[in-house]
């Protein structure tokens, strides 16, 4: 039977895996570790894989979560991961020192499903630190060429996570909307 | 009477307030730009009355009058003294049922002069009154902010896109920019003039069969599924609200609104050079080709169900 899989990603400390714990059915495998020497990261812990969580469907198919930090060291994987996704959640963190750089770089490792419009991106932490606003997001996006949608989001909530992915479907859709075309997010091969 | 009236009548009612409702209609008429007239109870097409309901024409809108302040109109009653957006959507509603076409002019040419503003990112301006309360408007920071002490009125008449004709754009200096109040976005009251100013129709500037292009996802439509579709759509290529009333099998009231808000925003503009020169376009994805993944909206579907997400609005 064939896997599916919708791909995570934020820059470092964005939540992913509690984006991923809020829909999966398995308890997602942590894939950050507390290295001895910290002092130097944000909130003292680092990646060293990938976030997982699957969600088995009615049909017998499953539905792979993967999450993945993009930047540092783990630009590379980017492309990768993203080839054969329906789409990818883009989690920012506004509360990092310059959230839309870490977008611009988000988006330079899943370009492939920005362009075509399979990504949509949420936004943590805006109750407390309201800048960027969404505008400022749209307006990000729009200099980069990017149209995607962009909503506030606390990875926590597990409606919140709903929301998003409900337009990300609806964007993928929309790309495949005369019915039985594919577009990059419909070649779905199973996971890496 | 010419058609472009509307007609009302008193049934009932005491003198005073009688002289209220009468006061408060002609500033209605003043409002919505058409002519309200007093009619006989059997041909009015609004009759309010107190106590037992005088018999009408069809189609008569009958408003029972109620003392109870804390209550909310509910159809067909009204508390007194009625609030001004309760008696202006009365006789909206009453001029809507009967294609009585709004006094949307002056409205339309103040939303105009206002998206032309920020379009162009233009030097800050005021919106006010006569007595000069309003708003500021930063374009180029896509912001604005209140300005004087009956500021939260004209905000009012702003976000509400109700007739503006008491309102005016005038330049400001920096002497009176110093005054303003704290600055808030500018999009979510753009936005939601836009989507009032529906009940003028499509910005007549914009043909309904004018190609429209998305620049920036409207975030602003989250969280309607009639939006979020719309938005799905242009997001994937130009166009026009008439393709979109066709092909999202949406109410063209929405995708007026939706029109409206969008292109006061920005977030979507004419697919047209001369109007948005200098726009960068999105890299629109090639239309994918037909292929073996018809099965995608059946994946789509049973991803939602293992989800909880509701079916029934999807694309």
């Amino acid at each position: 039977m064939t896997a599916l899989k919708l791909v995570f990603a934020g820059s470092l400390g964005t939540e992913t895996a509690t984006a991923i714990r809020a829909i999966s059915e398995i308890k997602p495998l942590p894939a950050e570790v507390r290295p001895l020497d910290h002092r130097h990261l944000d909130n003292g812990w680092t990646p060293v894989a990938m976030d997982h969580g699957m969600l088995t469907l009615g049909d017998g198919r499953t539905l792979h979560l993967y999450g993945t930090p993009a930047g540092l060291r783990f630009d590379f994987p980017g492309p990768i991961i993203a080839q054969g996704a329906l789409g990818a959640v883009l989690l920012m963190d506004n509360s990092r020192p310059d959230p839309l750089a870490d977008l611009a770089v988000c988006l330079q490792a899943f370009q492939s499903l920005a362009v075509a419009g399979a990504v949509a991106i949420g936004v943590g932490r805006m109750n407390h630190h309201p800048r960027p606003a969404l505008d400022d997001y749209a307006g990000a996006l729009a200099r980069l060429r990017i149209v995607a949608p962009v909503l506030p989001l606390d990875p926590r909530d597990r409606r919140d996570v709903l929301r998003l992915l409900q337009v990300l479907f609806r964007q993928i859709e929309a790309m495949n909307g005369d019915g039985g075309t594919a577009g990059p997010a419909a070649s779905a091969q199973g996971p890496p | 009477m010419g058609n472009d009236a509307i007609t009302y009548c008193v049934h009932a009612v005491s003198v005073r307030e009688c002289a209220l409702l009468t006061t408060m209609i002609d500033r209605v008429s003043r409002r919505i730009g058409r002519p309200i007239r007093y009619a006989p109870a059997a041909v009015a097409q609004i009759v309010f009355f107190e106590g037992r309901r005088p018999a009408g024409s069809r189609g008569t809108v009958f408003v029972q009058l109620t003392r109870d302040s804390g209550r909310e109109p509910g159809p067909g009653t009204l508390p007194m003294p009625p609030h001004m957006t309760h008696m202006l959507e009365l006789f909206a509603g009453a001029a809507r049922d009967r294609g009585i076409a709004l006094g949307c002019g002056p409205a339309t040419d103040t939303v105009r002069a206002v998206c032309d503003l920020f379009q162009k990112a233009g030097p800050p301006h005021a919106l006010v009154n006569e007595t000069d309360d309003g708003l500021l408007l930063f374009p180029g920071a896509r912001q604005f902010a209140r300005f004087g002490r009956n500021a939260d009125e004209t905000a009012a008449q702003f976000f509400q896109s109700e007739p503006l004709q008491d309102l005016r754009l005038k330049r400001m200096d920096d002497a009176a920019l110093a005054l303003a109040g704290d600055r808030q976005s500018a999009e979510p009251a753009l936005w939601y003039m836009g989507m009032a100013h529906a009940r003028c129709g499509l910005f007549p500037w914009v043909s309904i069969d004018s190609l429209l292009r998305m620049r920036a996802w409207p975030y602003l439509a989250a969280g309607s599924p009639a939006l979020e579709k719309i938005a799905a759509l242009l997001r994937v290529r130009p166009h026009s609200a008439s393709a979109l009333v066709s092909e999202a099998g949406m109410a063209a009231d929405d995708v007026i609104a939706f029109v409206n808000a969008a292109l006061s925003c920005g977030f979507i503009t004419l697919a047209d050079p001369a109007y948005d020169a200098g726009a960068d376009s999105p890299p629109y994805a090639p239309r994918p080709a037909k292929g073996s993944h018809g099965a995608l909206p059946v994946m789509l579907n049973a991803i939602r169900k293992a989800l909880g997400i509701p079916f029934h609005d999807r694309a």
